[in-house]
């Protein structure tokens, strides 16, 4: 390690940092500006109505919009069960301006429908503004509908030719709002720029000053180390397909087969709605065969490993390390097939679909701080090898591989919420079936539920690591 | 030249140790639930200090358990002392166990570089002194064969060449290491000379007094981890031989 090569690695990664922050605004699209808003106003139930609606009758409805970009209003009506003859035309105002109008033909309409009014662009800038929906029809008298309401339970009102009639109209407002990572990515990409060029600088004055640094320390561990790290991932690559026939091509099969069986099994014995099924069910399959895989080879990674641990000086964490990295090139391989299925379903690649990237990484520093807790529990307590593939198949079918996540019952969603695996999953099924990036906040969770771990089975490791000679 | 390159000071290394071992967690539950959990503790190491300068070469002797071995240990970084510290500079290659860390399915090649990675050394220098490896391993085209199907001498002549590859600044061996048929064993025993004479700093543990008279500038004298005498290679020894063969005599 010398100042010359400290500098380049401090330039490559301020570069990198640069072409991230840049590359994710155009990946990431609207859905880092706006998000389904959380100001929509949903229908009430109706159990009233208001009176027919006939020429000369005028039916307003007065509300606050709290949705920054308004996109649709939706309204329920009444025929009254009859074939009704007219045309019912609808307003959304702004004290004069006219936000959106529809001209609505009453005799094709069924009881019950509901009726939307979309704007062609968002409507922005009637944050908190007061917003009218005005009702009125051509129709005659017992040739009219009504607008169902909800009465008595709400304390609102609604006006009728100028009256105030207790109760609310029932309709609804969809649109986005605004995410403040929108507004201000590039102050925020700024802002950690500076904090991460300073812990740099900080760093880098440390390293000429010769003072104790953990970037420099965790900079010359990595450089010492990665020979090593290179070759106990070679090993396990070479001995783990030797002597098999088709050797790496299992990387590629076994994935493939296990989702084959499991969606023979599950779209013919079980009814399943979800859509590009085969992707949904190979995405879960993918990442929990990694995760199984890498966890049971990081539980083994200290224990197996104990004539060298006792006989030659390695730094511990290594082993974990170098055992989750060979896992993690057995998922990335793995992602291949996963792309053919994507495209021989018929899937269209959007550029969302690099985003997954990002959750495989998350998944990955996941595994390696959960794998090191495994390790240095199965050095003082060796019944976790058993216990473990018994946990390891609680959790498969504890998380939405196989199943849509909306049959798990809303009391126990907060498992989905903690469990760190489901969550890549579930992003890098939006990143790929939905072809969107999810929201920022999913990055940000997922990124932090992952250092959770990996800081915690760091911490874990690093307490206990010196004891591991004695007990092994 | 007084520049050190090991100092040990105060260092005490505790063993807790159960009358059986428990790798369970019934085990430890059970024994635990009736009380009966009560770890014997065993004290390798007591106390101990001493330096080595740069260059110099230091003999352990001591009887078996004496702590010699835990010792090299302590200062190779695998063991952790309970109490004390250890300060060392530059490498070290412990001559302790040959061949730790060989994957029996992979080639002779590959264990070269795994092993290699293993002990310490980079990318650049095994390439450099593959050939040289190969050439007094006495391998040839074995070499590219799983070592599963070695015979135990052609292992052992393996790990000791890549083993004894190395520029130590400082080598810490664990008695004279001789493997292989007569003609290795001779060819091993003057290699291992060469390292200790190639102006290495070393930590040398051995029975044979004659060894160690031959080769040590100073003598540590250890018994039941404590230091008995810290000195000058022949009164040192002079002193173990002679309590040797007071406790020899008393056992007649």
């Amino acid at each position: 390690m010398n100042k010359e090569k400290l500098k380049k690695i401090f330039t490559y990664v301020l570069v990198i940092y640069c072409a991230l922050a840049v590359s994710f605004y155009f990946l990431a699209g609207d859905q880092i500006r706006y998000r389904q808003s959380r100001s929509e106003i949903q229908m009430l139930e109706p159990n009233q109505s208001t009176q027919e609606i006939v020429v000369g009758r005028t039916v307003t409805q007065n509300f606050v919009n709290l949705v920054d970009r308004l996109k649709t209003v939706s309204f329920k009506i009444t025929t009254f069960y009859r074939t009704n003859v007219g045309t019912l035309h609808v307003e959304l105002t702004n004290g004069s301006k006219v936000l959106m109008k529809k001209d609505v033909d009453i005799s094709k309409l069924e009881e019950g429908e509901v009726i939307t009014l979309e704007s062609d662009k968002y409507l922005s800038g009637y944050t908190g503004k007061l917003l009218t929906l005005t009702f009125t029809s051509t129709s005659v008298k017992n040739k009219g509908i009504a607008i169902l309401t909800n009465g008595g339970v709400s304390n609102g009102s609604y006006t009728d030719t100028g009256a105030y009639v207790n109760g609310i109209l029932c309709f609804s407002t969809t649109g986005q709002e605004y995410i403040f990572t929108g507004q201000y990515y590039w102050y925020m990409v700024l802002g950690f720029g500076i904090v991460l060029t300073a812990i740099l600088y900080v760093s880098y004055k440390n390293y000429i000053d010769n003072k104790k640094n953990y970037l420099i320390v965790a900079i010359n561990a990595i450089s010492r180390y990665q020979f090593l790290i290179h070759q106990l991932v070679l090993r396990d690559f070479k001995t783990k397909y030797k002597r098999s026939v088709l050797g790496v091509l299992w990387s590629f099969l076994n994935p493939l087969l296990t989702m084959l069986v499991q969606y023979f099994v599950f779209s013919n014995f079980f009814k399943t709605d979800i859509e590009n099924y085969q992707v949904y069910l190979l995405i879960g399959v993918i990442c929990y065969s990694f995760f199984s895989e890498a966890t049971s080879m990081c539980l083994s990674s200290i224990s197996s490993n104990d004539k060298l641990i006792t006989k030659v000086y390695v730094p511990k964490y290594i082993f974990p390390l170098s055992r989750t990295i060979s896992s993690s090139i057995n998922l990335i391989i793995s992602i291949v097939p996963l792309l053919l299925v994507c495209l021989l379903t018929g899937l269209a690649f959007k550029q969302s679909a690099l985003l997954a990237l990002f959750f495989f990484v998350c998944l990955m520093i996941f595994v390696l701080g959960f794998g090191m807790i495994l390790a240095t529990l199965m050095v003082f307590f060796r019944d976790i090898q058993f216990l473990w593939s018994v946990i390891c198949m609680i959790w498969m079918y504890a998380t939405p591989i196989f199943y849509p996540a909306a049959i798990i019952p809303p009391k126990y969603s907060f498992i989905q919420t903690l469990n760190p695996l489901y969550q890549c999953i579930k992003n890098i099924r939006i990143c790929l079936i939905d072809g969107i990036s999810p929201e920022p906040r999913a990055y940000a969770y997922s990124f932090a539920l992952a250092l959770f771990w990996l800081l915690l089975g760091s911490f874990i490791f690093k307490k206990e690591q010196d004891k591991f000679t004695l007990y092994l | 030249m007084t520049e050190k390159m090991i100092e040990v000071k105060n260092v005490s290394m505790k063993f807790r140790m159960s009358d059986e071992p428990l790798n369970s967690l019934k085990e430890i539950f059970t024994l635990k639930l009736k009380g009966k959990l009560n770890y014997k503790e065993f004290l390798a190491l007591d106390n101990v200090s001493f330096d080595v300068e740069k260059g110099e070469t230091l003999g352990l002797i001591g009887s078996n358990g004496a702590g010699k071995s835990t010792t090299l240990k302590v200062i190779s970084g695998i063991l952790k002392p309970t109490k004390g510290k250890v300060i060392t500079r530059g490498n070290i290659v412990p001559m302790l166990e040959l061949g730790a860390g060989f994957d029996l399915e992979l080639t002779g090649k590959e264990n070269i570089y795994l092993n290699g990675a293993i002990l310490g050394y980079s990318k650049e220098y095994l390439e450099s002194k593959y050939d040289e490896i190969v050439e007094f391993s006495e391998l040839g085209d074995f070499i590219d064969m799983a070592i599963r199907n070695y015979s135990s001498g052609m292992m052992a002549r393996l790990a000791f060449s890549i083993a004894s590859v190395v520029q130590p600044e400082i080598l810490i061996v664990d008695e004279i290491l001789a493997v292989g048929d007569v003609a290795f064993q001779t060819k091993s025993r003057a290699r291992m000379m060469e390292l200790m004479n190639g102006g290495a700093t070393v930590l040398f543990v051995s029975h044979n007094t004659e060894q160690i008279e031959e080769m040590c500038d100073k003598v540590l004298w250890l018994d039941h981890g404590k230091v008995v005498m810290y000195g000058e290679t022949k009164e040192v020894c002079k002193a173990y031989i002679n309590s040797q063969n007071s406790k020899g005599k008393k056992k007649k």
